[in-house]
């Protein structure tokens, strides 16, 4: 095995001197001469036409700079609506949104007029003062009502409440049914609220008149994307645009979306030849950032007397809200994932995707996975109830076997390719968390709690995701006139340490110390392509770019140094930023001297007849998905006087293949984890009959806090992926996957004597104790005899 | 990071906790941790005797979406002990 000096060694984020410093920059902290602020008003209807708008109580105003209608924008823009993205998908038309509401409002939050002022006071003060008259509309609130003939339309403009409609198919479920000994039926509902990072999104757009070029910070995912959107909408060339994502307080998959006001900011600093600036307060993020909300999974499963998976049917309705910014690739994923690691050897499942007059739904970390994953994880606990089988057993049974390895799952990803995965063993991955949990020494455990009146319950599941999306990443590696070794990529870092994880990867070719190595992010004016930061991609995807570019940086820094001194490359090493000749102290070159020479002298040669410079630039391609795996399990008690569930243990065997950083991973596996106990026992993105939000604050909609979360154990296991150089996998969803599955499994398990049975998530205490409650009077059990 | 430059200009020294949150991985994304070190540095020399519910219960009010808080209690135990024992090196 390849022995590393700077891979996988957990050292200290370069990045984090200067955070903890206050010194990092978050685009609130970028303070240009001169700067507007921005104001949005948002329809306060979830459906209604559009009267009129009344602006000019505001456009008087107090240091009131302009008002915009989506009249007074049109003029500025290429074409009406946002161009789509993921535009390769087969879609029906008029399915972005507009800008600025043109003449209907199809959800709470839709912005509908701009006010730019002095100050973000003086613009929301003005922002009171627009009167927007409506003709409320009948709403769609719930996905599966609105495919109901006769619902109502969540979108006049529009033909239909569905968006898509496709299937997950392979093998003869047909058969497989008819002759299956065993079925049964579960209905699941699925709940994810909004991504919640702490700072959310945030614009701030400059137009310099005299170079004609608007530059552009903004808090997102996908700098370059948001260049070639704006470039279409504004109707600029591309090299008039510079897009800067500077540090990123979080994304979470709502920063992968240009959204409304990114357009609208970068049309009005051109208008107003001003810096403009507009930072999204909490309330609008419930209100207008991508959510991932409701999918229903209607499905039936065979199964044999051994309790092995015979085939899955069934079909899927997914929310994807008002408008389909991104595609459809949220229940795309979630139908593709609904396998995980285990063996099915047939499926059909139709997927509907319905819109609802709620904000658009695109992926949240996890995209999709957990709740596949928890509808399969509630499939196998049925199996296990039904036959009286241990539930870890039965996992057992259905687990792919690690000799089958790589596993080709029968389906398709959405580039059409194959999903294969591509190495792990899960049998093991899962014995991991069982033995780290002693799930053996579990049921005299439960005994005694029992006999004390608790009730004591310890859950299990296991998933897996698809990291490392194509078709590429770029980076560019350079040893410069000053001997400074740099790092350049079309990748953005959003809080995961990807600038510390890309500097060991070149360091580690390049001899320098990670923290002497200068990485550049977010960048449009530093390289001319990249994808940017979703899927679990980064690591692998950049990573692999910067590997491939700093070999070949260092192969040549080799060659030229050889010629230069005159020796075999073979006697040379790269060390501190010097190259050297072995054994031989101070007989070298500095990356300066070389830097120097390689930049050319006029009239001269380049040694070695080389091209000039030191520097390499490499775009990683690679279209199939590596796939991580984590096996959680989770014991925990339930109160069921109150429905309160109290986490005592959790413990996760996660295989994110060749680990970079220790630190980072570890950090990673931990956050995912907690991110989506959120999602299971917290957070609740409500609306009432009439559509309106009614958790719009965090004291409605909970956050996971400190108390309520044990210390949390990571088994790392590293199988490598076979799709990069390195064997890398994607670490920062993988954890988050099988925990609905896990945490219900358990509530379900420490129940047990009530009887009480989940099929949904998020599980609030007071759902928790209707469930018991109803358990209780349908069983004519009590659980206070139950638990004794 | 108001806390930590406040610590720095009354007591001359870097905030404590400074190396131990980077060491014990904490900042990620860092847009929650100027509210924890404000939160933490009334915190720890109010009481160095620290276990890790009562770190937990002190920062109920800051959310944090990146690090799962486990990191952070991490840090503050370890701080914790360096100060009530300062000649030991944390070793933590």
């Amino acid at each position: 095995m390849t022995s590393y000096k700077f891979i996988g060694q957990p050292i200290a984020r370069i990045e984090d001197d200067a955070l903890i410093k206050g010194a990092g920059k978050f685009v609130d902290d970028i303070h240009l001469p001169g700067t507007l602020e921005a104001a949005f008003v948002r329809s306060t209807f979830a459906h209604a036409k559009l009267k009129a708008i009344d602006v000019s109580v505001a456009r008087a105003a107090p240091g009131v700079h302009a008002v915009l209608t989506y009249d007074d924008l049109r003029p500025l823009l290429t074409q009406d609506r946002l161009p789509l993205e993921l535009r390769l998908e087969a879609l029906p038309p008029n399915i972005t949104p507009y800008p600025l509401a043109k003449d209907e409002v199809v959800f709470v939050g839709e912005a509908i007029v701009v006010v730019v002022a002095e100050s973000r006071y003086l613009a929301e003060d003005a922002a009171m003062m627009v009167d927007v008259d409506y003709e409320p509309l009948a709403a769609v609130s719930d996905c599966s009502r609105a495919i109901e003939p006769g619902a109502p339309r969540a979108d006049t403009r529009k033909a239909s409440n569905i968006v898509k409609e496709f299937r997950q198919t392979y093998g003869n479920v047909d058969d497989a049914f008819t002759n299956a000994p065993h079925r049964a039926a579960l209905k699941i509902k699925t709940h994810r609220g909004g991504a919640h990072p702490i700072e959310g999104r945030a614009v701030l757009a400059s137009y310099d008149a005299i170079e004609d070029r608007l530059t552009v910070w903004d808090s997102t995912q996908e700098p370059h994307d948001v260049r070639g959107l704006l470039m279409t909408l504004l109707g600029l060339d591309e090299n008039q645009i510079r897009v800067i994502a500077p540090d990123v307080g979080g994304g979470f998959g709502s920063k992968h979306l240009m959204y409304p006001e990114e357009v609208v900011i970068a049309a009005v600093s051109r208008m107003l030849r001003r810096p403009v600036k507009w930072i999204e307060d909490r309330r609008e993020h419930f209100l207008s950032s991508i959510q991932e909300r409701d999918q229903y999974w209607d499905i039936e499963i065979a199964f044999n007397n051994e309790g092995r998976l015979l085939g899955m049917r069934g079909r899927m309705i997914h929310d994807q809200g008002a408008y389909t910014p991104r595609g459809t690739n949220l229940p795309n994923n979630a139908s593709t994932a609904l396998p995980g690691p285990y063996l099915l050897p047939c499926l059909d499942l139709r997927v509907i995707v319905a819109e609802t007059n709620k904000v658009a739904t695109i992926p949240v970390r996890g995209a999709g996975y957990p709740s596949a994953n928890f509808a399969m994880e509630r499939s196998l606990d049925c199996i296990a109830h039904k036959l009286k089988l241990d539930r870890a057993e039965v996992r057992r049974r259905n687990l792919i076997p690690p000799e089958k390895m790589p596993y080709n799952t029968q389906l398709a990803a959405r580039s059409g390719s194959p999903i294969v995965y591509d190495s792990g063993d899960y049998p093991k991955m899962m014995a991991t968390s069982l033995e780290a949990i002693d799930y053996a020494g579990f049921p005299e455990r439960q005994q005694r709690a029992r006999k004390e009146g608790r009730f004591l319950g310890i859950g299990i599941a296991m998933g897996l995701k698809g990291t490392g999306r194509g078709p590429f990443e770029s980076a560019t590696v350079r040893i410069d006139r000053s001997g400074k070794v740099s790092v350049f990529t079309g990748a953005v870092a959003i809080g995961q340490g990807l600038k510390t994880a890309l500097a060991q990867i070149c360091a580690e070719q390049l001899g320098v110390e990670p923290g002497a190595i200068t990485v550049v992010v977010g960048d449009t004016g530093a390289i001319s392509l990249g994808l940017g930061a979703f899927a679990s991609r980064q690591t692998v995807m950049a990573g692999s770019a910067v590997h491939v570019a700093s070999m070949a940086v260092r192969e040549k820094t080799l060659k030229i140094a050889a010629e230069m001194l005159e020796v075999s490359t073979d006697d040379l090493e790269l060390r501190d930023g010097r190259v050297e000749v072995k054994g031989v102290r101070d007989l070298g070159l500095s990356f300066q001297e070389l830097g120097l020479t390689m930049a050319g002298v006029p009239g001269y040669k380049l040694p070695a007849d080389s091209t000039p410079g030191l520097e390499h630039s490499h775009n990683f391609l690679n279209t199939s998905l590596t796939y991580s795996g984590a096996a959680l399990a989770v014991e925990l008690d339930v109160d069921p006087e109150t429905g309160h569930v109290e986490l005592h243990k959790i413990v996760v065997a996660n295989d994110s293949g060749r680990v970079i950083n220790p630190l980072t991973v570890h950090g990673q596996v931990i956050g995912s984890v907690v991110h989506t106990l959120g999602n299971t026992l917290f957070e609740w993105m409500g609306y009432n009959a009439e559509t309106q939000p009614v958790t719009t604050t965090f004291a409605e909609y909970l956050l996971p806090t400190a108390p309520g979360i044990p210390r949390i154990e990571v088994k790392m296991l590293e199988y490598l992926g076979a799709n990069n150089p390195l064997g890398i996998k994607g670490a920062g969803e993988t954890a988050c996957i099988p925990v609905p599955g896990a945490v219900i499994s358990a509530i379900e398990n420490a129940l047990e004597p009530i009887g009480v049975r989940i099929f949904e998530f998020p599980l609030s205490p007071a759902r928790l104790f209707e469930l018991i409650n109803s358990a209780e009077l349908a069983s004519g059990r009590e659980h206070w005899r139950a638990g004794a | 990071m108001q806390g930590c430059m406040s610590w720095e200009m009354q007591h001359g020294t870097r905030f404590p906790l400074h190396d131990t949150l980077i060491a014990h991985h904490n900042l990620h994304s860092d847009s929650c941790t100027p509210g924890m070190a404000m939160t933490l540095v009334e915190l720890l020399p109010a009481n160095t005797e620290q276990t890790a519910s009562a770190v937990r219960d002190a920062i109920s009010e800051n959310s944090c979406r990146c690090t799962g808080y486990q990191g952070i209690v991490d840090a503050v135990l370890s701080v914790a002990k360096s100060m009530a024992r300062p000649n030991e090196a944390d070793r933590a």
